[in-house]
């Protein structure tokens, strides 16, 4: 998911104020699906163990909603931004340093949380090879790896990222097929022996969306790649709207699979809830093209991941956000390898701990603080500049619906967060808050808000009552 | 010894090796 602009063309770029436009609906769909679609190979589950089978199901599509309405807002704000950066670059411009502080940390975390997540389950699911097989030197490896291939700046491009993303989906469709569903006396899913309906009632599915936000988190981060769209209006909104379908669909199919073919009790703790329904299937091939798809998923989102972390951790940087020291370029491979090499050991520190739903927690807190920051920038935006102000590649429709439902459903979301993982909520509201007081404090005296502000200062009008 | 316990040891080896392309070239390019 190397759609953020690369540093080797930021020369070429800075001549105009527009990076290549050269990506298409496809390329899109690559960017939203190819990190996320991890979430169908592992996380997830921990729904059932939240909610029981029928709460996970529930929370998928529930928190579909929620993703379906927050890429129709951030597609509009992310096709009239002057610069690629998503929210972080929305709140700049729209809320100001404080909150485009605090939007950078939280998906700075959000992707480097999710490293640590993939290169764990990597270790993990390197171990049913064989019980003689450790999995901290492979998680460790794996982290070092794709570190290493950012920091040279040949992370794989954006068409290899298409064909992973493409080999991966297809392992989970061959899964389903593999199980006969279709044939009602040699189907192996037997959905009414396996699962365990609602034990905690209606306060589990609460609980359940919590891990229902990993089939889908990371998806509106084709907002992102607004910049580089050959038609915004167009690509932007049709590539993230089927690639939200792609995983809406992709994970009912999981849920289907998995869950006709594990116990529930040992679904909700599993580390690779889909290796495990393969493993149940009894078919060898089956059983490898999964060990295989797994492992790639974790590997193309990880790879990403570290991309992405690190190019928002150099843009604080480079607006004066943070200390500038992180904004520096390779000089050969033209990377900002202080950030790659400054957030490595974070995501390996993560990956040590071996708690997989925990660091999952912190990467799903993060992205929720982010959902309800960018649904309130919804409403400033439209007040700032109403429709007809300034030209926009793409208009929400239905506004102010699509932010209401985010903002309920990512509250909801938190308060079920509380069931279970409390401590991990107190630790993580702790851990922005005591940043916050850092930049408020000490960091904000730094702040050069000329440089802050200058690309939109110099692009967009005057907002409106300003 | 099996052939999976001598990986482990090869999988350490390889992360040092990483480890050490990335923090020599680091440290070079900033005593440049």
């Amino acid at each position: 998911m190397d759609h953020l602009p690369d540093l080797n063309a930021s020369k070429e770029a800075s001549s105009s104020s527009h990076l290549s436009k050269v990506l298409g609906p496809m390329h899109i769909w690559a960017l939203g699906v190819g990190i996320v679609l991890v979430g169908q190979f592992m996380g997830w589950n921990f729904t059932i163990a939240k909610g029981g089978s029928l709460g996970s199901i529930i929370a998928c599509w529930v928190i579909g909603i929620l993703y379906i309405s927050l890429i129709m807002f951030n597609t509009e704000m992310g096709s009239v931004m002057p610069e690629a950066g998503g929210q972080y670059s929305m709140a700049k411009y729209l809320l100001g340093p404080l909150a485009a502080f605090n939007i950078g940390m939280m998906l700075v975390f959000e992707y480097v949380m999710l490293a640590a997540a993939d290169s764990l389950v990597v270790g993990e699911i390197l171990k049913t090879i064989s019980p003689d097989i450790q999995a901290l030197p492979y998680i460790i490896l794996s982290i070092l790896f794709l570190t290493w291939l950012n920091y040279r700046g040949v992370h794989a491009t954006l068409n290899l990222n298409i064909v992973l993303t493409g080999v991966a989906f297809i392992t989970i469709i061959i899964l389903l097929f593999s199980t006969k569903f279709y044939s009602p006396s040699e189907s192996m899913i037997k959905l009414s022996e396996m699962t365990n309906g609602l034990p905690y009632g209606w306060i589990g599915i609460l609980g359940a969306f919590q891990f229902g936000c990993w089939f889908y988190l990371g998806i509106e981060g084709t907002a992102l790649a607004a910049e580089e769209c050959r038609s915004t209006g167009r690509s932007l909104p049709v590539g993230a709207v089927v690639g939200l379908l792609t995983l809406i669909i992709g994970a009912t199919i999981t849920w289907f699979v998995s869950s006709g073919l594990v116990p529930a009790d040992l679904l909700g703790v599993s580390t690779y809830p889909l290796f495990d329904a393969a493993v149940a299937t009894g078919k060898p091939i089956v059983i490898q093209l999964l060990f295989v798809g797994t492992i790639l998923a974790c590997l193309a989102s990880a790879n990403g991941c570290i991309a992405d972390s690190s190019r928002a951790w150099y843009s604080m940087s480079r607006d004066t956000l943070i200390p500038e020291a992180f904004s520096a370029i390779h000089p050969k491979y033209k990377t900002p390898y202080r950030a790659i090499v400054f957030l490595m050991p974070i995501s390996i520190a993560f990956g040590f701990t071996g708690l997989l739903d925990q660091v999952i927690t912190f990467s799903i807190l993060s992205a929720l603080l982010v959902y309800l920051l960018t649904a309130y920038m919804m409403f400033k935006f439209r007040r700032m500049y109403p429709i007809g102000s300034i030209d926009r590649g793409y208009i929400a429709p239905w506004h102010p619906f699509p932010a209401l439902i985010v903002i309920v459903l990512s509250a909801a979301t938190l308060f079920g967060m509380y069931f279970g993982y409390w401590t991990n909520l107190l630790a993580g509201f702790a851990f922005y808050l005591l940043a916050s007081l850092w930049f408020v404090l000490h960091r904000s005296r730094s702040l050069d808000m000329s440089r802050f502000i200058a690309h939109g200062a110099s692009y967009w009008p005057r907002p409106k009552g300003y | 010894m099996s052939f999976w316990s001598v990986m482990n040891y090869v999988a350490w080896g390889l992360s040092a090796v990483l480890a050490y392309l990335i923090f020599s070239d680091f440290i070079r390019v900033e005593l440049g």
